[in-house]
């Protein structure tokens, strides 16, 4: 009886330690891809990047190398990202992961917009440029920059939506604009 | 024409040699039978390097086997162009030569095979395939079809390319031998974990 419990413990134990070694792995999906073998550059098609919760696809990549522990990833066409706090659509963009962990990233568009996972008021934002620093735990729109956190809609050069406190601030005022709040009551 | 130069060879000599040895009982022969046999076997191996064409090779009256040998193929300027090493060659009277357990050295490119086909057209179809090299991403496929005047090499099958930290697996493989270049195709799946 011992043994048999004993065997379902182990067996139990090699599941979770193989459950929890898939979900640290990067895992990358395309139609094709072009690999150089001495750099480890590599071209991607239909791409789809995969590292819970992140998950980015796009219609080209490009990777310097395929060493995750410092590596930069060109994206360009319907792009979208879906992570933790949200969802992104963006026509070009960077991303970086450093020791296998998505760190940051930088997004391109006309505009682009990054819906926010908010339990209680609809949030979004859009700009011509969107930057993603998980480091520092913000999200940073530049260039006819738009946040909107339900009835309330902040229009600006460089606005800052602060993840931990779910708070928006203005960013440098070197673009000339002036921060503008409208509010629109029911 | 692409001349071909093999390197050497060596015929199975052990069948023969016992029947020689069954046939003369008597001791005081057996030296005297060695020492003739040794003889022939040296007068092979002087005239072991001979320069051939690939036509010319296949298309022999009689059909024979090379084992351990390593057939190197010369571009008109005498530079090495590529060579095939294989533990075993089946070069029958017309068509296709059977290799099995070779290594094919293409520039920078070295495949190791457990069995190739060379048609007289220079078209190599390797089974079984691992790259060899060791600075670089290694390449698995079950098999390849290599053009051997141009490099050229594909399969539709499924292949796999390991890194130190991943892997990639595909359903199909679109390479030239003198590029490091791979295009992987058809349902591309990798990953890649500290």
């Amino acid at each position: 009886m011992d043994c048999t419990v004993n065997l379902a413990l182990k067996l139990f134990l090699l599941l979770l330690s193989t459950a929890s070694f898939g979900q640290e792995n990067i895992i990358l999906e395309a139609k094709k891809s072009i690999l150089d073998r001495e750099s480890n550059s590599a071209n991607f098609e239909q791409i789809r990047i995969a590292r819970e919760p992140l998950v980015v696809t796009a219609d080209l990549a490009q990777v310097n190398n395929l060493d995750f522990n410092q590596t930069l990833w060109t994206l360009s066409g319907n792009i979208n990202l879906e992570n933790e706090f949200g969802s992104l659509v963006a026509d070009s963009g960077q991303i970086n992961f450093t020791n296998y962990e998505f760190s940051n990233a930088i997004f391109f568009g006309t505009p682009s917009r990054f819906d926010l996972l908010q339990s209680e008021q609809e949030t979004f934002g859009e700009a011509n440029r969107i930057e993603l620093n998980l480091d520092d735990r913000n999200i940073r729109f530049f260039n006819d920059a738009i946040i909107q956190v339900n009835n309330t809609q902040f229009r600006g050069c460089d606005l800052i939506f602060d993840l931990n406190t779910n708070r928006v601030t203005a960013g440098y005022s070197e673009c000339g604009e002036n921060i503008q709040i409208t509010i629109v009551v029911e | 024409m692409i001349p071909i130069v093999v390197d050497h060879f060596k015929l199975d000599n052990d069948l023969m040699l016992s029947g020689i040895i069954n046939y003369i009982c008597k001791p005081q022969f057996l030296g005297m039978a060695i020492i003739l046999f040794l003889s022939i076997i040296s007068i092979f191996n002087l005239n072991n390097t001979e320069i051939i064409t690939p036509t010319n090779f296949l298309n022999q009256e009689i059909g024979h086997y090379l084992r351990n040998s390593t057939t190197k193929v010369i571009d008109e300027a005498g530079q090495l162009f590529y060579s095939i090493r294989a533990e075993s060659i089946q070069v029958p009277p017309q068509g296709s030569m059977m290799l099995e357990s070779l290594t094919l050295e293409y520039l920078d490119s070295h495949l190791y095979a457990l069995r190739g086909i060379l048609n007289a057209n220079s078209r190599l179809s390797l089974s079984d395939i691992t790259s060899q090299s060791s600075n670089q991403a290694q390449l698995i496929a079950e098999n390849l079809e290599i053009d051997l005047e141009d490099g050229s090499a594909n399969t539709s099958n499924q292949v796999r390319i390991n890194f130190e930290n991943g892997y990639f697996i595909a359903n199909g493989l679109i390479t030239n031998l003198g590029s490091n270049t791979i295009e992987l195709i058809n349902g591309l799946y990798g990953e890649f974990g500290p």
